[in-house]
């Protein structure tokens, strides 16, 4: 099911990644840079109403995954294209939702289209999940220092999820 | 060591997916063999065949909400693990799981 849908690798682009995110110290703040990077990029038309829909989305069940990850989305009108952003805070910060919080030091912010069908959805957030269960990606991911070093990570990640899915059915 | 797993989950989509990863990443560290139905938001994935559930020795219910179809497991043993602690300790979760078989099996 995963190589119609979308990559991640795909979409990731230098000016949605960002390295430094140690002045960041609340879940709010993550998601206002996360986002404003999206929306630099050109994936959102309207910035305010894609951060509404993230914390609607926040509502419906907890993108606090343990093991220092997060992986808010957005599904709205205003993403008009997929995006993803992801952020690394060495010295972490506090992710609390409804259904409990914790430390997080990566996040991955996603933009979806609202016309983007519920499949394709799920299977997006799929990989990525697939992919943060791996230690080796989210070690990748801690010692990244550029960009490349992000980009790659993920490319070896999702070469691995297809060489697994290959061998395992 | 044949396994047969079902993840599924109530924190969200993508927990469901995150634990049947960590489940497929310790069976293939500890050299077993693994097939795992997913119940996620979009039904039913991979379902298992009924041979395979047959044939498992091992039956893994990584999960906090009702497993859909019980009724082909009826005459059988699954070891329920949360996927939470699944995603969190892959490895130990399995041991955990053989663990708790292996009192039944000796008492055959």
């Amino acid at each position: 099911m995963d190589n119609e849908f979308l990559k991640i690798s795909e979409v990731i682009k230098p000016e949605t990644v960002a390295l430094e995110m140690n002045d960041v110290t609340c879940k709010a703040q993550a998601i206002n840079r996360l986002a404003g990077m999206l929306y630099q990029a050109g994936h959102l038309t309207d910035l305010d109403a894609y951060i509404k829909s993230v914390y609607e989305r926040e509502q419906l069940g907890p993108t606090y995954m343990g093991n220092f990850i997060a992986i808010p989305h957005g599904k709205c009108d205003a993403v008009k294209a997929a995006g993803v952003a992801f952020g690394l805070s060495k010295n972490s910060f506090q992710y609390e939702t409804e259904l409990g919080e914790g430390p997080v030091k990566l996040v991955f912010l996603l933009a979806i289209p609202n016309q983007m069908s519920a499949d394709a959805y799920v299977a997006v957030l799929a990989r990525l999940a697939r992919l943060l269960v791996h230690e080796e990606f989210c070690l990748n991911l801690y010692n990244a220092s550029s960009y490349q070093d992000v980009f790659n990570a993920i490319l070896t990640g999702e070469k691995l999820l297809e060489d697994l899915s290959n061998s395992i059915s | 060591m044949k396994i047969v797993a079902i993840t599924a989950c109530a924190a969200g989509i993508a927990h469901t997916y995150m634990a049947a990863e960590a489940v497929k990443k310790a069976a293939r560290e500890a050299g077993d063999e693994i097939k795992i139905e997913i119940q996620g938001a979009m039904g039913i994935e991979n379902r298992l065949k009924q041979s395979d559930i047959d044939d498992a020795e091992l039956i893994i219910f990584a999960v906090n909400i009702s497993v859909r179809d019980r009724d082909r497991f009826s005459d059988k043993n699954p070891i329920l693990i949360d996927p939470g602690e699944f995603i969190s300790n892959p490895n130990k979760s399995l041991e955990k799981a053989k663990n708790s078989l292996l009192p039944k099996h000796r008492s055959l």
